[in-house]
């Protein structure tokens, strides 16, 4: 069966791109456009990764990030911190959150499917 | 008693006026007083006002930054999509143009990056670290980083170091920004020729430069090399792929670390580019 990848992002052409790419690998894709669907989806799909944008609409990336590794029925679903800003505390903060991977936009095609297949150990 | 008298009344004469004269300098205190509290008031609008807007401008760093990258993520993606075939056949012509696009969006990417660092630089927003490197390491690191495109244009790439180690309190990632644009830079204009990287140890401060045997800048472009946007050399071969920001990052890099950076060229014989890092206490 697919790996279910859920993508929480409020810029519909990154979940459009981003959505093609996955699905022409082979991947189910589904996607919320803030961080409230985005837990709700989460509990709702559980899917096998996430792919988290940091600046969302409701609950920011990181709040839901540290939530989702709080809850014991989700701390284990690896989670991608995506995000547009590229300065180095960004990243200390995602890791400091429990945050998998830290991918920054625009991305290399290549880190992203590498880090999805890392981490879904494949 | 009537001398005493008459002294008494001159005295209580010249008390009085001295109190009327006190009272005279006491008003004049309290509107000094006044005027300073007015002042230091207005001094602290001020300053409040420029925070504010200090703030607003390393929150617009980020916020262009976001704004900028954003829309770059989705065109890079569909370019890089139809390159491979994800969104169908692609012909080999149409491959080929769209490899020209995905050059050029990086090539924006990088200017944006740049353009975000200088800015950052400028403001002394930029996140600096102190911590104890060996510039040896970080040279040989990026020379080897750069070997295969040394080979590619069949140019002898090669460290020069006057000891083992040379250890100085300084930000790792920006050291290592200031080789890779300084090598990156020599190996653009040089073909069939030789790039040395140098790092001596003094006691005060570490001495580096980056040599090469490459096309050289005119006297007369020597002063603006480390001038924004500056790019030399459109006379005698095609504009290179670069941001033109690389050396005023550089400049800013080493000024950051109370170092010095210089250039010494000339036309048809090379370029050396070199620089100090103080070694600052640690602090």
């Amino acid at each position: 069966m697919a790996k279910k990848i859920l993508i929480i992002d409020d810029e519909p052409n990154i979940v459009m791109v981003v959505t093609s790419r996955l699905k022409a690998a082979g991947y189910e894709v589904v996607n919320a456009v803030d961080g409230k669907e985005g837990l709700e989806k989460a509990k709702k799909e559980m899917p096998d990764l996430i792919i988290l944008d940091l600046m969302l609409p409701k609950i920011d990336g990181y709040t839901v990030c540290r939530m989702l590794k709080f809850d014991a029925n989700f701390k284990q679903i690896p989670v991608i911190m995506f995000t547009a800003r590229a300065q180095a505390a960004d990243k200390q903060t995602g890791t400091h959150v429990g945050a998998d991977a830290y991918i920054t936009k625009p991305f290399e095609p290549q880190t992203l499917m590498g880090e999805i297949r890392r981490l879904l150990k494949e | 008693m009537k001398p005493d008298e008459r002294t008494l009344q001159e005295i209580e004469k010249e008390l009085l006026k001295t109190k009327e004269e006190l009272n005279l300098q006491r008003w004049g205190l309290e509107k000094t007083n006044e005027a300073i509290k007015t002042l230091y008031r207005e001094l602290e609008k001020k300053n409040e006002e420029l925070r504010a807007l200090d703030k607003l401008k390393s929150d617009f760093v980020n916020t262009v930054s976001h704004e900028l990258r954003t829309p770059l993520t989705t065109i890079r993606e569909v370019i890089a999509q139809m390159s491979e075939g994800i969104l169908g056949p692609t012909s080999e012509e149409q491959k080929k143009f769209l490899a020209v696009c995905l050059e050029d969006v990086d090539r924006l990417k990088r200017i944006i990056d740049n353009l975000l660092d200088l800015a950052k630089l400028e403001s002394g927003k930029a996140e600096f670290t102190q911590e104890e490197v060996d510039v040896v390491d970080i040279a040989t690191h990026v020379i080897a980083s750069f070997r295969s495109a040394a080979d590619a244009k069949k140019t002898e790439l090669q460290g020069r170091y006057s000891a083992k180690k040379a250890v100085a309190n300084a930000d790792k990632d920006k050291i290592t920004q200031v080789f890779v644009n300084l090598i990156g830079n020599a190996l653009k204009f040089t073909e069939n020729g030789r790039i040395e990287v140098m790092v001596n140890d003094g006691p005060d401060s570490i001495e580096c430069a980056v040599s090469d045997t490459g096309r050289g800048i005119a006297a007369e472009d020597l002063p603006k090399v480390f001038g924004k946007f500056q790019q030399f050399g459109t006379a005698d071969g095609p504009r290179e792929n670069g941001t033109g920001l690389g050396l005023s990052i550089v400049k800013y890099i080493v000024e950051l670390h109370q170092g010095k950076v210089r250039v010494e060229s000339k036309t048809g014989r090379g370029t050396t580019f070199s620089f100090t890092i103080k070694k600052i206490p640690r602090g």
